[in-house]
């Protein structure tokens, strides 16, 4: 696989930091973003900008007005509509380049069944814990890096999955907690949560830096600090567990 | 002994501190070490454990034995409300 000129040009101020070799991994790279809101928006947009070779994004909600100070892709024109179609739609004017498949169905087991053995790095754009919970026991299953981010009002953390090297999610989060819904959120927040989860995505797929494996990054907008929490794989995580 | 507790987010806003260093005599457990703090063990109390990840040197105390982990010299106890929303 190689770039065409045009490509060459696009991507010319990203190509200078990995290279060729670094963009045709982008082109040749698949990835599901599940769920297209507040951090599904803008880590779409971002991942379609850089010129990943297909985005697959799964969501069954329409839009509503109450999600547009975060949603970006979202806007007032596009209530009604289903997110994904709003989404396509201006992804596909972001970037004709990219194939930019939506899926407009209800997560579930089943459908991440069908979804993650093809793809390379799944995002984590949900909002319950049920359902991450089964995306993460299917990314393990299926050795596919899951990058997880989760909002909170001005807080966030993200963590970096890589079945079989660093902990999964449920080795530190082995129970659901509950959940506030809805929850309060600056706009900005999940931009932020977002764009971490893009930077993760892109340095594994074009194999440059360091992934942030092995810790939390815990966002705090109030402070504007990032904190790292370190974590280890769980002997007894009922998901990935070393004894199995 | 000596013993870290680092705090996050709505608990760090709750509490007005972030990083806590305790000395202790002897072994303890999570629990104890815990419900010793007043401030921190009222904000547990009051939204729930299970509202709380509590991590050990990086490990989930519900994968060892919950508030029956034992402490040992130099741990750090981290506890954060993980953020669910997307």
């Amino acid at each position: 696989m190689s770039l065409t000129p045009l490509e060459l040009e696009r991507y010319d101020r990203q190509i200078r930091l990995f290279g060729i070799e670094g963009q045709v991994r982008l082109k040749k790279s698949k990835v599901l973003i599940a769920g297209i809101g507040g951090l599904g928006c803008p880590a779409a947009l971002y991942l379609v900008a850089a010129g990943i070779g297909e985005v697959i994004i799964v969501d069954s909600e329409t839009v509503e007005l109450s999600n547009l100070n975060r949603q970006i892709l979202h806007w007032t024109s596009d209530i009604g509509r289903p997110k994904v179609d709003s989404a396509v739609e201006k992804l596909r004017i972001l970037n004709p380049d990219v194939r930019i498949v939506g899926i407009k169905r209800v997560i579930d087991e089943e459908l991440l069944e069908s979804l993650v053995p093809n793809v390379d790095i799944v995002i984590d754009g949900l909002d319950s814990w049920k359902i991450r919970f089964i995306l993460n026991r299917i990314c393990v299953r299926y050795k596919k890096p899951l990058i997880h981010a989760g909002i909170h009002g001005m807080y966030g953390q993200l963590l970096v999955v890589i079945p079989g090297i660093t902990p999964c999610l449920q080795c530190i989060i082995p129970r659901e907690p509950p959940e506030i819904k809805p929850f309060p959120v600056l706009g900005a927040t999940p931009g932020i949560l977002a764009m971490m989860q893009v930077v993760e995505a892109i340095k594994l797929i074009t194999k440059i830096g360091e992934p942030a494996i092995n810790k939390i990054i815990v966002y705090d907008g109030y402070t504007m600090t990032f904190r790292e929490v370190p974590v280890n794989r769980n002997p007894n995580c009922p998901v990935c567990s070393l004894k199995q | 002994m000596a013993v870290k507790i680092r705090v996050y987010a709505t608990l760090r806003e709750a509490l007005g501190w972030s990083s806590l260093d305790v000395n202790i005599e002897g072994e303890t457990t999570v629990g104890n070490l815990l419900s010793n703090i007043k401030d921190l063990w009222a904000q547990i109390q009051e939204r729930g454990l299970d509202f709380y990840t509590i991590l050990i040197n990086g490990h989930n105390i519900r994968l060892i034995k919950e508030l029956d982990t034992v402490v040992r010299d130099n741990d750090v106890i981290d506890i954060f409300p993980p953020a669910a929303g997307g």
